[in-house]
């Protein structure tokens, strides 16, 4: 698997900087609670385990017509309550793409300063639409910067697709692995569910060998070959 | 509870025998895919292996599910209590697939003040005992743990590496998540036993607990162990996390540091693989001493222009104190180098006083 790469050293043990990037558009209403309750759930696990809290710096993201930060990168210890997501909207994003290029410029100094040995960052993207910016590519500048070689802290980028996410896009997306539910054997809920479950797996075993660990399968889902992107 | 001597189980079980989900455990994690309570078994889990897994060879595995039964009466009791034993090896025709283990009794667990929603069942690993912080207790709706219970569960940790160590097991995975804990008793159960070894066994990363002697994906032998068994200890009664182990023998009250616990700990945290003391040692070390306070909580200290909380891995600590006798020795090679530099200091040395003699002619003529 990975090694991600590192950064800045630091005093306080090497960190993952998470973002976990939802869609709540519309077509995700039917949804809401499971996402509500797996959100909880992956927040929970991580405020029940510092082992894992110390390692795994999580940001929830939800996007739709436009990005919201739902979880900034303070740190489960301080977190005293998570705002519910509700879904509405449409799945733009080229706004997404934007937003997380700017928090991981401010919150990878940030964990710098707190000692922490940054490592490179890692985004799970979760959606079940096509992309609905205007123009149709406008997705796809904002990706390019967001993973441009160039710059130093670009992220890895794992992609879980199901409902009316388009293949081709989620393997354009992700620079790391990218699954699509098997929609001929699960539900948008089961698959939702399982790449949920799928997500807090990874962060378990990333937080204990102290490096990006993903699964080697996802129950409903099948993997996707990554496409070069196009720098 | 269940236990190695109560189980219903043959040493193999056919996959198809032990029954469909009743409730999923842990996910994909390490050697395991999966692991759920057996609905035709409730109190007994199944551990499903990843492909390729387990590492060794089956009849390391069987010969641990069997090694309770040659065990004194004593030990089997500890086994019992205090030790999630393998019970059974799972097999899907000719592969293993997975082994059958008993469930962590209800005491390991405590009510827990979540972020969200009620208060739930949580079990206590270590990772919830290795804490400075008050404020991490008080969120959680927790008493602080007191030096009698750090004490209790240290000992009772050594107790089950000791057994480890009488019967040759290799375990090498002390860690943060690998045992429960219960409240107010101390007791304990230590888990992911099935992947132990005899007299050696795989590598396993267990990051901050890594013995630095051992170089990564070398096996681990009773030395690692030992090591390991070290930190827990020191991490245990102090509370202190962080990278480094020794900052948590330091954070130790200075008349445990120089009685003969701090400095048989000394030895296992500093001194070479084969001067660490045994782990049954260090269990009559700890059986014989009192409690000790617990490290102080972290100090809150922003960084300028950024207002974060100290991590409890940073909290202050005093510097060690008098270093034990029994600090790290030199490698023998060393000591082999340092006798001959002075032996031939000593040599110029007489050389020069005899020269001053007039006697050089006679010896270089």
């Amino acid at each position: 698997m990975t090694t991600p790469d590192q950064i800045p050293a630091g005093s306080r043990g090497k960190g993952m900087p998470t973002y976990v990037v939802l869609d709540v558009s519309g077509s995700m209403k039917a949804h809401q609670d499971l996402l509500n309750d797996t959100l909880a759930k992956i927040v929970n696990t991580l405020y029940l385990s510092p082992r894992i809290a110390e390692f795994i710096h999580l940001s929830i993201i939800t996007f739709s017509t436009t990005p919201n930060v739902v979880l900034r990168m303070t740190g489960i210890k301080d977190l005293r309550s998570l705002p519910t997501v509700d879904c509405k909207g449409v799945t733009n994003f080229g706004p997404t793409f934007r937003l997380l290029r700017e928090r991981i410029e401010v919150d990878l100094p940030h964990l710098a300063a707190e000692g922490v040995t940054v490592l490179r960052p890692v985004i799970f993207l979760l959606t079940d639409g096509a992309p609905s910016d205007t123009p149709a590519d406008a997705w796809a500048e904002p990706l390019r910067a967001l993973t441009d070689r160039e710059w130093k802290p670009y992220p890895h980028i794992i992609t879980y697709g199901f409902g009316a996410a388009v293949v081709s896009v989620l393997s354009r997306m992700s620079t790391l692995a990218a699954y699509v539910a098997d929609g001929d054997c699960v539900s948008n809920s089961e698959a939702l569910s399982s790449a949920l479950s799928s997500l807090l797996n990874s962060l378990v075993a990333s937080a204990q060998f102290q490096d990006l660990r993903l699964p080697e399968e996802v129950r409903g889902f099948r993997s996707l070959s990554l496409e070069p992107i196009d720098m | 509870m269940n236990s190695w001597s109560g189980h219903p189980f043959r040493p193999v079980t056919p996959l198809a025998h032990v029954g469909a989900e009743l409730r999923v455990l842990a996910g994909e994690n390490g050697e395991s895919s999966l692991v759920y309570e057996s609905a035709r078994h409730p109190g007994w889990l199944v551990k499903r292996y990843k492909p390729g897994f387990p590492k060794e060879p089956v009849e390391v595995l069987d010969r641990l599910i069997a090694l309770p039964g040659k065990m004194t009466d004593t030990d089997r009791a500890l086994v019992d209590g205090s030790i999630c034993w393998p019970v059974s090896r799972v097999v899907d025709g000719d592969l293993t697939a997975g082994v059958l283990l008993a469930k962590a009794p209800t005491e390991f667990g405590a009510p827990t003040q979540m972020i969200f929603g009620p208060a739930q069942e949580v079990m206590l690993d270590i990772d919830q005992l290795v804490q400075t912080d008050p404020e991490f207790y008080r969120r959680r709706g927790w008493e602080r743990p007191s030096p009698r219970e750090r004490m209790a569960v240290a000992r009772n940790l050594v107790a089950a590496g000791a057994l480890f160590e009488r019967h040759q097991v290799v375990y090498g995975d002390w860690s943060y998540a690998n045992a429960f804990w219960s409240r107010p008793n101390g007791r304990v159960f230590v888990l992911d036993v099935d992947a132990c070894g005899f007299h050696d066994r795989p590598w396993v990363e267990s990051n901050t607990w890594n013995d630095p002697l051992v170089q990564q994906n070398e096996r681990l032998d009773v030395r690692a162990d030992r090591y390991k068994i070290a930190v827990l200890v020191v991490r245990c009664l102090t509370g202190l996390r962080g990278d480094d182990p020794q900052r948590a023998f330091a954070a130790l009250p200075e008349q445990t540091r120089i009685a003969p616990l701090g400095r048989a700990l000394w030895r296992g945290l500093a001194s070479a693989a084969d001067q660490r003391p045994t782990v049954n040692e260090l269990h009559a070390l700890l059986e014989s001493c009192d409690p000790v306070p617990p490290a102080p909580p972290p100090v809150i200290r922003a960084p300028a222009g950024l207002a974060v909380a100290d991590p409890p891995n940073s909290a202050p600590v005093p510097e060690p104190g008098p270093v034990p006798e029994s600090a790290p020795r030199l490698p023998e090679d060393r000591l082999v180098t340092l006798a001959v530099t002075l032996a031939v200091i000593a040599c110029a040395m007489i050389l020069a006083l005899v020269a001053a003699g007039g006697l050089v002619t006679s010896l270089f003529p």
